[in-house]
């Protein structure tokens, strides 16, 4: 009966109370306009992609069409010498939008997402001057659902519930509501489950909302699998929070200290222990020198153009067959390609120290991440999203080999100055990235949120066990 | 009686009230009051609840302005002058209230140097707290663990620091134990000896005629009787008290007459 | 009067252990800011000094070539850091520092540094000026959400009136005491300074002094508008807790929520051109209209040969006294110039416009103002970084021009067969960036100056009016 007349009262009060009414639309519109963002940014995505790939292809359908002509003779051979010209082969490589880049943009707004693969260009200048969005955007970073989950969510949680025992206790109510059949325990958490559960139930709403056709992006059925995990960690995230709450409840502080104590918990969780985190990531493994980067890019290519003439003995050493006269199309062309595998051959490894640093870093902070949840919840999110800076890595170094293997598989054609077949060029490889797959992504995510269960469901206990013993000193005073 | 006559015995009433008013929109909390204390005096007012005992603290506070009439301090209106009519006076409420993470020696330090007294010695702040009946070891502990008693002593001493001419007591006796009640009453008449015009607003009968010079008994606003606690018994004088608080209808006052 | 005040105050924030580890731990993490901002900021100008003198010494040692070769091969513009990017790095990590300076192309800045920073880098940056925005305010309110709540429910409040103090009395020793505890935060901020001009001034920032003034000034009305709010709500409202809540809340909106919503509004309302939209229509709109096959296009040349051939009164090509090939390069430049400042004259528009949509959502989070005016006196902001890349595009066209014109007058009948030699590289002039001075900086920030200023003084006048209300209510109790 009093539980029931307490939850009725809480409802009651989320209803009239105009503060928490407040609160609670404030985090509403805060959540729907994460939803709505989110999906216009993914939707622009998805668009980026299919446009930028169906362009590659209408391109690469002409190229090819040249050669099929040529080879069925429509052409004369002499008319389109450039037909088939092995060294102009290029493909389209993108990723794929982050199934959940809606939900959490991750990096996914700094890094390329595209690229033409051409053996023009060295693997250091695969992705060119996509660095086109706002700085002031990028520093920001997006007001995504993440966001409002990791930040917003828990400071509602705070300012609807840190007072739940204290304003009672300090009005001198506390008394004699207890002194009806009813525990601490139980009038505290009845309340709670009240007040939190109109915060889950707002977020569970906008998840529902990121589904609706046209949001996020109509791929319904690819989704709904990686929301599942997004939601997994959003919930053990949610769940450490109402356990810290309820803990810092039942230490039965004043109402001011009990805010101070969350507020500071908050703080820590959500700035100070990022900033220190990646501080400490960043100086431990410094990332090499971009600017030298450059400058050994291009050492490398002045090096590669002023000795092409001991690279074009070299190749012809490795290759007796090709002599120089047997060739029909300019000799830059050979150059070039010569030259770009040797500016390749030196920034390879140089790329894949950068990679090393960024895994190393990685590394650092999957482990020292449980020092903060936020940090954890940040990077489990993304993970989910597809939208962290592993697949996004993973992405460019996949580009770079595919890169590597299309240069190699036309090596000879280029050298020998010879034109493509229609069936060379259809056996050519064609760019596929390796997607985590779901079982992959939730045995990442899988201690992380284990992790923060665990933690709450201790905090919980020892919240409850403290409310309890609080009932006999209420009782004795 | 008492008199508007300030001068009357050749001392100058300290506190003093002439036909004083003071309305809350359609509320009178105070009608025509005349009162005077002068050194060596101790008015207590004694009345129920809203019978205007606070809001003549207030008043000559300088917290209320009067509708009409004056509150004089030394002769001073406090209307005119309410900073400096604030320096002859010391303030003990109910509950005396102190910064809880300073000793007392520090708040007294503070709240005597906000009366412009801040060029103290520590031993002569500990001076006042040993006249105020306080050793030094409990002056110097926070004042978070004193007891009720503790902080109005201190209070006392706030008093003493600043070298108040009046004191205006507000219920300082409810709340404490008999033998704090006791120690106080000791201390309020060794001021009152040393000279200090006190008016202290109390329900306290009892200790009234205990403190009083003269105890005045207040109703709806207006002080309806002034009575002599060495001419009148306590018992004498609660009789007349319970009288005024049943009989709504009776007018007189001598305050009105005078 | 209010020495005593003050000294009252002072000494209950010694005692308060909340106070004293709040301060602790910002100082510290100010500290580790200063230290971090330093080796970040010494370490880019080092990278950046060797990779101008390799920049030079590649181009100077570049051996034959020809000189629009050489335009391709091209150099980079290399943005310098300034000393104040210790303090303030603003937005630095999220633009680009290096500038490709190609013929025909203007390239956007690369190497941003936020594409090798961990995932939580844009939730929290370990910066001088990041602690002091986010941890002075949250200081001041901490010191001064109870300053006259809790007075007034201790009753000390009453107290301190029948001394005679004044509101305005009250309010001023609170403010001040407070004020005096923030500046003990001084110390880091001297490390940061000490710091920064302890690294390689490469830059030479115009009115350096001046601009460290107006930094440390803009702070101090920053968090002099924080205390004055604090105490304002103090006054204003029944409990201190209230007061925390209500503060806590704003500082959270300030610093954390409206910056994020504010540019992400600004994103949505004024969209930067997608990247590889950007890149495709920058290299068409600037190469086909001249170089193309369109009947235009072939007018457009025409046209040039004709005038050309006029001016020196011959009938052929061949009889030129100039290369004419290098005429021609020189032209389809100028044409494109066109075209570049067109479409970044749009780009940084729409970077503008998000500007000036976030500069309005300042007027709910004095923090925006702050962070604009610092990040633009330290010159790390984008109006900085527009600055250096505009200079870089004049650079780039003198630096394509002498190139060109070296074939112009030299080619002679070789045209893209002529050669130029080390001698001639070395000859070709360096970059030679000249900052904005800081009247131009000032001019650029007025608004947020203004905007600052009204908070400061709104925050003020709440505060003065506030505690003389809460004089008159606690009269009346």
């Amino acid at each position: 009966m009093s539980i029931q007349a307490i939850t009725a009262q809480e409802k009651r009060a989320l209803k009239t109370d105009p503060t928490q009414l407040v609160l609670l639309v404030a985090f509403l519109l805060a959540c729907l306009y994460a939803v709505l963002q989110g999906g216009a940014y993914r939707q622009t995505q998805v668009e980026m992609t299919t446009s930028f790939t169906e362009a590659q292809i209408e391109r690469n359908t002409a190229w090819r069409d040249r050669l099929v002509a040529v080879e069925t003779g429509t052409t004369a051979p002499e008319d389109d010498r450039w037909a088939g010209l092995a060294m102009d082969v290029s493909f389209p490589a993108t990723i794929t939008p982050g199934p959940l880049s809606d939900l959490s943009q991750g990096v996914s707004d700094v890094k390329p997402a595209a690229s033409r693969v051409s053996l023009w260009r060295s693997v250091d200048r695969l992705f060119g001057n996509y660095q086109i969005q706002s700085p002031i955007d990028t520093a920001a970073g997006a007001f995504d659902l993440a966001f409002v989950v990791i930040f917003i969510m828990p400071l509602m949680m705070i300012a609807l519930s840190y007072d739940v025992l204290s304003e009672d206790r300090e009005l001198g109510r506390l008394g004699l509501i207890l002194s009806q059949p009813i525990s601490v325990r139980q009038l505290v958490t009845t309340r709670l489950k009240v007040r939190f559960g109109a915060v889950a139930t707002i977020l569970l709403l906008s998840l529902l909302v990121s589904l609706l056709p046209g949001l996020g992006g109509d791929d319904f059925a690819t989704r709904v699998p990686f929301l599942a995990v997004w939601l997994l960690v959003a919930g053990a995230y949610f769940l450490l929070w109402a356990a810290v709450i309820v803990w810092a409840i039942s230490l039965n502080l004043k109402g001011e200290t009990t805010a101070l104590l969350l507020a500071g918990l908050w703080i820590v969780n959500g700035l100070v222990g990022p900033a220190s985190l990646s501080a400490a990531a960043e100086s431990l493994y410094p990332t090499p020198s971009r600017l030298a980067f450059l400058s050994e890019a291009r050492e490398a290519s002045a090096e590669a153009y002023k000795s092409q003439a001991d690279i074009m003995q070299g190749m012809l050493l490795d290759h007796p067959d090709l002599t120089a006269e047997n060739y029909s199309i300019p000799e830059y062309i050979r150059t070039s390609f010569l030259v770009t595998r040797t500016v390749d051959e030196a920034v390879v490894p140089v790329l894949q120290r950068f990679d090393d640093v960024q895994a190393e870093r990685r590394q650092f902070l999957s482990a020292l991440q449980y020092a903060s949840p936020a940090v954890l919840t940040l990077q489990s999110l993304n993970l989910a999203a597809g939208t962290d800076l592993n697949r996004h890595v993973a992405f460019e170094r996949s580009v770079r080999n595919f890169k590597q293997a299309v240069a190699e598989a036309v090596e000879v054609k280029v050298l020998a100055g010879e034109r493509l077949s229609l069936a060379d060029y259809d056996g050519l490889p064609r760019f596929r990235h390796q997607e985590p797959s779901i079982g992959g992504i939730l045995g990442q995510v899988g201690l992380p949120v284990g992790f923060l269960i665990v933690v709450a469901i201790l905090l919980g206990a020892i919240a409850l066990n403290n409310l309890g013993r609080l009932q006999n000193r209420i009782r004795e005073s | 009686m008492s008199s508007t006559n300030s001068n009357e015995n050749g001392r100058m009433a300290i506190l003093q009230t002439i036909n004083l008013r003071k309305t809350f929109g359609e509320v009178v909390a105070l009608e025509g009051l005349n009162i005077a204390v002068k050194p060596g005096e101790t008015l207590c007012l004694l009345g129920a609840n809203g019978a205007g005992k606070t809001t003549t603290i207030n008043l000559f506070l300088g917290f209320l302005e009067p509708t009409s009439g004056e509150a004089l301090v030394n002769g001073r209106n406090v209307a005119m002058a309410p900073v400096e009519t604030k320096q002859d006076i010391a303030y003990i409420p109910e509950q005396v209230a102190l910064y809880p993470s300073l000793t007392g020696l520090e708040n007294l330090r503070f709240f005597a140097a906000l009366a412009g007294h801040d060029k103290y010695s520590d031993a002569e702040l500990y001076t006042c707290i040993d006249r105020a009946g306080l050793g030094k070891a409990q002056a110097d502990r926070p004042v978070a663990g004193y007891s009720k008693g503790m902080r109005q002593k201190i209070g006392i001493a706030i008093a003493l620091a600043k070298q108040a001419k009046a004191f205006l007591l507000d219920e300082p006796l409810s709340g404490l134990d008999p033998s704090a009640a006791n120690e106080f009453a000791v201390l309020a008449n060794q001021l009152r000896e040393d000279g200090a015009a006190i008016l202290i607003a109390t329900h306290d009968i009892f200790r009234a005629t205990e403190l009083a010079s003269t105890i005045g008994i207040m109703k709806a606003g207006r002080l309806v009787e002034e009575l002599d606690p060495k001419s009148v018994h306590s018992i004498e004088i609660e009789a007349i008290y319970l009288n005024h608080m049943r009989d709504n209808h009776v007018r007189v006052s001598a305050g009105e007459a005078a | 009067m209010i020495k005593a005040i003050i000294w009252k105050e002072l000494l209950q924030y010694r005692r308060d252990g909340r106070v004293m580890s709040v301060l602790l731990i910002t100082l510290a993490l100010g500290f580790a800011a200063a230290v971090n901002g330093w080796s970040t900021v010494e370490t880019l100008q080092r990278e950046r000094q060797s990779a101008v003198q390799s920049d030079r010494d590649t181009w100077d040692n570049q051996g034959k070539k020809n000189p629009h070769t050489a335009a391709h091969f091209s150099r980079y513009a290399f943005q310098p850091t300034s000393n104040l990017a210790v303090f303030d790095p603003g937005l630095k990590d999220f633009m680009g520092s290096a500038i490709w300076l190609e013929a025909h192309y203007r390239d956007p800045a690369t190497l941003r540094a936020v594409e090798d920073a961990v995932e939580i880098q844009r939730f929290a940056r370990l910066t001088p000026a990041w602690i002091l925005q986010v941890f002075a305010p949250l200081l001041a309110i901490l010191l001064a959400f109870a300053g006259i709540a809790a007075e007034r429910e201790r009753g000390t409040l009453r107290q301190v009136m029948s001394s005679g103090v004044s509101p305005q009395h009250l309010f001023v020793g609170k403010a001040i005491a407070a004020l005096c505890i923030i500046a003990l935060l001084a110390p880091s901020v001297i490390a940061a300074v000490a710091l920064a001009a302890n690294t390689q001034d490469e830059m030479g920032l115009p009115g350096a002094g001046l601009r460290l003034a107006g930094i440390v000034l803009a702070y101090a009305i920053y968090i002099g508008a924080f205390t004055f709010a604090a105490i304002g709500i103090s006054a204003r409202v029944a409990k201190s807790k209230t007061a925390l809540v209500i503060l806590v809340g704003f500082w959270a909106a300030s610093v954390v929520f409206i910056p994020r919503l504010a540019t992400d509004v600004g994103s949505t309302l004024s969209p930067a051109p997608e990247a590889t939209d950007f890149e495709a229509r920058l290299s068409s709109e600037s190469s086909s209209p001249f170089w193309g096959s369109s009947e235009a296009a072939q007018q457009r040349r025409a046209d040039i040969e004709t005038e050309v051939l006029a001016q020196y009164g011959v009938d052929n090509i061949a009889d030129l006294p100039i290369n004419y090939d290098g005429y021609l390069l020189q032209e389809s430049e100028e044409f494109a110039n066109g075209v570049f400042d067109r479409m970044y004259d749009e780009l940084w528009g729409a970077y503008e416009d998000q500007a000036d949509i976030v500069r309005l959502f300042s007027l709910v989070s004095p923090t925006l103002a702050l962070s604009n005016i610092s990040s633009a006196l330290a010159g790390s902001d984008m109006q900085a970084h527009r600055h250096f890349a505009d200079s870089a595009e004049l650079f780039r066209r003198d630096f394509v021009r002498i190139l060109n014109e070296e074939m112009i007058e030299n080619g002679g009948e070789d045209g893209y067969g002529y050669m130029s030699d080390n001698d001639f590289w070395q000859q070709n002039p360096d970059f030679d960036y000249q900052p904005p001075t800081a009247g131009d900086v000032l001019s650029n920030v007025w608004a947020d100056i203004l905007i600052l200023l009204a908070w400061a003084f709104l925050a003020y006048q709440l505060a003065s009016r506030s505690v003389r209300f809460s004089f008159k209510q606690e009269a009346m109790a």
